[in-house]
């Protein structure tokens, strides 16, 4: 199997998709609320930032362990990389106002950072398979809806795919070509800096490794010429380029390194389990039910791409088959991939489906930490579509009332198999995590089996209207989920009045919100005793599903009453 | 999009497979598209909710329960109810103390306390059912949780005399959280330290094992004494029927300590439980002697527990006996 040439056409389109992509992220952010993370992560930002002014500005302490720490030791347990970019972004939104909004400058490097996630896709599947193939992977990976969620944040889980996908990329290219070995260790540094899954592709790409030496000796036997070399130059290249950039990256590390990374890992190593509520249970510690990444996956996912993803999967069995076996089963020798490409996008994505498969393994991201299984799962599916393609082509080419249709069959093919994405993603705005597809029966289907409805607290960004027209002058609202920074980010846009503030107990707040989680449910019970009543006053739905019930402070509203 | 490269099956004359799965994803595609929305059309609008309790208000008669179903959908229910449920309604154990139960469902769910039987009315409101049956005559005369506030909370520590714990009249502090855990009430007894926040007795609502709502007497237990709850003068009827069980935080880590409730009328054991982590919100009932019902007498629930960390206990209990002739000596 050879490459597919892929020119400056399809960079420039996959720029394209970049652009239309964010612009979409830009637009649609404006209605979304900022989740917890996000908040701790704009701390950060607005803390790195005061480091990169000092740096900027020459000053002389800038790089004194003193100085570093004030600013990087908040959220030292994640890279810098991605929260660096944060802040400078914040930066040049403080200099140049590039943004309408505090909060797109924060999310805007993510935001980014997550749309090359498509053209990289595009780029790995237009050049190992077809252009088809890869338009059909970036395209479902874009459309899918939590992963559009995701893209919008200043969070680490959209840009992971990202630099996943790249160094999946580079990886695959550096095995035939030794240029690439320098762009591997690179993004390898860049994906460390990112977020600790990268810690997983040594693994995976050793894995393929295997497989890939096993084939090449197995067709040497066969009296095949030699195709790929048996050195593990790639390792060689991460193992000498990634640390340093790692740590390089990162000024956190530049003193006490040693003992930091061991701190950075022991974090990671012995996450702590967060509750989440799946099928009507909420799971607050191991184990964790194997089933999770896998039902997760059918219930959050267009049901077409998945079923179109699974089928192209089906139809790439055969690469896949172990080494020895592969060269058996009958593949056309122009076929035989001695890179074993499938072998590489099956192990990228089965591994993280396969980690949080794990009874240990904190399970309370949702899809998050698994988004990476799924622009390879799509890459399969692209073959799929192949299929679907042609025979549109044939389809319409064979009836003389829709021959002249004919030449765009990729594209109605497309526009049939995304749409029912393209609704749902459309439909998961602004609530994003609570959204469930299809087989879940939709968001009340969820309801019932008793799936997480959201997490992070993100959905207050939603009651802003609410809030605007209810909460007294001066109100406080007890936010529960959510946290101050994130709250307050509502006023910064613009979004919420500047005069509603947060309150720090039941008893001070006018109005009080339950984020509808199961294990926040006591939070409801306080409220009924703190004040006296069990109605609340408004409840922020989604498809009829209760996302924030809303209670108003009887004594306070009493007291403005009397004034 | 630049030109696609062709593929090698694109000029196969028989692509048989990609028919069939052209025409497989052109109908889940419909049918994922027309899924998606008929759930949307199926979801029930604020207007529906007003037309189902308008009606409801209409025709509430006092001894009338609302439940909702399916129970993820409360919140729209109580907001739509208004003052019809209070806590006594929504943190109910059973029925027993109600006449009539009213079920305002959505997507064909049924609660799971709704009789098995037809309903005696059934109407439709958009998307909303609601549905009403006439339950057995209430047999509740007397609802311990609702006399908190009259009667005495006791501590003892060890072998030493009993003291009696602070009677408070206002609710304290409320920070609500996930690691606050019940709210107290306004009229409450405090019977630990300042050290000793948790020592409290009163009537809240806690979370059970299934995180739901039971309003129920508080009385976390001391380490190495008993915590007691007495009441004077409580009509007598056939028998005590005890629901208890602790916050779910507590719980649903299966490693705490058993907590024992010994029931005494007028100082004499007539009930005795043994809650266990796992057991969730459960059920006992101690029976009246004979000779003692239709009269009056006090009843003390003592709380023990070998280790105490951590047992945030809650008990509902009820007087249950024959109404008709009993209801007139709960008034003094």
């Amino acid at each position: 199997m050879r490459e597919r040439p892929v020119g400056a056409r399809d960079h420039l389109f996959g720029f394209a998709m970049v652009v239309v992509y964010v612009a979409i992220l830009l637009v649609s952010s404006r209605d979304l609320g900022m989740t917890r993370d996000e908040g701790f992560y704009v701390d950060a930002a607005e803390s790195y930032a005061h480091w990169f002014q000092d740096v900027f500005r020459g000053e002389p302490h800038a790089f004194e362990q003193s100085t570093i720490d004030a600013a990087w030791s908040n959220n030292h347990e994640h890279p810098s990389l991605v929260k660096g970019l944060f802040a400078l972004s914040w930066l040049a939104q403080q200099r140049w106002q590039l943004f309408p909004e505090a909060s797109m400058a924060f999310r805007f490097p993510g935001m980014v950072l997550s749309a090359l996630t498509l053209w990289i896709t595009y780029i790995f599947g237009a050049r190992a398979y077809s252009r088809r193939v890869g338009l059909f992977a970036a395209l479902a990976y874009a459309l899918l809806p939590n992963a559009f969620y995701h893209a919008h944040l200043d969070c680490f889980d959209g840009p992971i795919v990202a630099m996943l996908m790249l160094v999946t990329y580079c990886y695959w290219r550096s095995l035939t070509s030794r240029r690439w070995l320098v762009a591997l260790g690179i993004s390898y540094g860049l994906c460390l800096e990112t977020k600790h899954n990268a810690w997983m592709l040594p693994l995976i790409f050793f894995a393929h490794w295997t497989f890939m030496v096993g084939s090449e000796l197995a067709r040497r036997r066969r009296g095949d010429r030699p195709r790929i070399g048996f050195f593990p130059w790639w390792l060689v290249s991460m193992g000498l380029l990634g640390p340093p950039i790692f740590v390089g990256l990162w000024p956190w590390l530049w003193h006490d390194t040693q003992a930091r990374i061991s701190e950075y890992v022991g974090f990671h190593v012995n996450h702590v389990h967060y509750n989440i509520e799946y099928l009507g249970h909420t799971y607050f510690g191991p184990p964790s039910p194997a089933s999770y990444p896998w039902v997760m996956t059918l219930f959050t996912s267009p049901l077409t791409i998945l079923v179109v993803a699974l089928v192209g999967l089906g139809m790439r069995f055969r690469h896949l088959l172990p080494p020895g076996l592969y060269e058996r089963s009958g593949i056309a020798p122009s076929e035989i991939d001695p890179r074993r490409l499938d072998v590489l996008l099956f192990g990228s994505f089965l591994t993280p489906m396969f980690v949080l498969s794990l009874p240990w393994t904190p399970i309370f991201g949702g899809t998050k930490h698994f988004l990476a299984s799924f622009p390879m799962l799509f890459l399969f599916g692209g073959h799929a579509f192949e299929r679907i393609a042609v025979a549109m082509k044939a389809e319409l080419g064979a009836h003389a009332r829709t021959s002249k249709l004919a030449p765009a069959a990729t594209a109605i093919a497309l526009s049939v198999t995304m749409l029912p994405a393209a609704i749902d993603t459309a439909h998961s705005h602004p609530f994003g995590l609570s959204f469930y597809s299809f087989p879940a029966g939709g968001v009340p289907g969820a309801a019932d089996l008793g799936m997480i409805r959201q997490f992070w607290g993100f959905t207050t960004g939603s009651l802003v209207p609410w809030m605007n027209e209810h909460v007294p002058v001066g109100g406080r609202v007890w936010i529960c989920d959510s946290i101050p920074t994130a709250f307050s980010m509502l006023s910064r846009d613009h979004r919420m009045r500047s005069d509603i503030g947060v309150a720090w107990d039941l008893s001070s707040a006018d109005y009080a919100i339950v984020h509808h989680e199961q294990h926040f449910n006591i939070v409801d019970y306080q409220i009924w005793e703190a004040y006296g009543r069990v109605a609340p006053v408004y409840v922020l739905d989604y498809d009829g599903v209760p996302i924030i019930s809303v209670y108003e402070n009887p004594e306070r509203a009493a007291m403005r009453a009397v004034h | 999009m630049p030109t696609s490269v062709a593929p090698q099956k694109e000029n196969e004359p028989e692509n048989r497979p990609g028919r069939v799965l052209l025409i497989l994803v052109i109908a889940l595609a419909f049918t994922e598209v027309l899924g998606h929305f008929i759930e949307l059309s199926r979801v029930p609008t604020s207007a529906d909710y007003s037309a189902a309790f308008a009606y409801i208000r209409r025709e509430w008669r006092q001894g009338d329960a609302i439940s909702s179903a399916p129970l993820w959908n409360d919140p729209n229910v109580r907001a739509a109810a208004g003052d019809l449920i209070d806590d006594r309604m929504a943190g109910r154990s059973d029925l027993d103390a109600y006449a009539r139960l009213w079920q305002v469902s959505i997507r064909g769910a049924r609660a799971d306390d709704a009789p098995h039987q037809a309903p005696t009315l059934a109407r439709a409101f958009g998307e909303i059912r609601v549905e009403r049956w006439e339950l057995p005559p209430p047999r509740v005369i007397y609802d311990f949780t609702d006399h908190v506030a009259s009667a005495h909370a006791l501590r003892r520590d060890g072998d030493a005399p009993e003291t009696e714990c602070q009677a408070i009249a206002s609710r304290g502090s409320a920070p609500g959280g996930l690691s606050a855990g019940p709210q107290t009430t306004e009229h409450h007894f405090e019977c630990g330290s300042y050290a000793e926040p948790w020592l409290w007795v009163g009537a809240t609502v806690n979370e059970d094992l299934e995180l739901r709502p039971r309003r129920s007497v508080y009385q976390h237990p001391v380490e190495g004494g008993t915590i007691a709850l007495a009441f004077d003068d409580v009509p007598l009827g056939d028998s005590i029927v005890v629901y208890s069980g602790l916050w779910w935080e507590f719980e649903r880590t299966r490693d705490g300590s058993p907590i024992t409730l010994v029931i005494r009328l007028d100082g004499d054991e007539i009930g005795r439980g043994v809650h266990r982590d796992g057991d969730g919100w459960a059920r006992m009932e101690a029976e009246i002697p004979d000779a003692r019902r239709g009269s009056h007498g006090t009843l003390r629930f003592e709380v023990t527990a070998e280790g105490a960390y951590h047992r945030s206990y809650s008990w509902q209990a009820t007087m249950r006996g024959a109404l008709p002739s009993l209801a007139s000596m709960e008034a003094p």
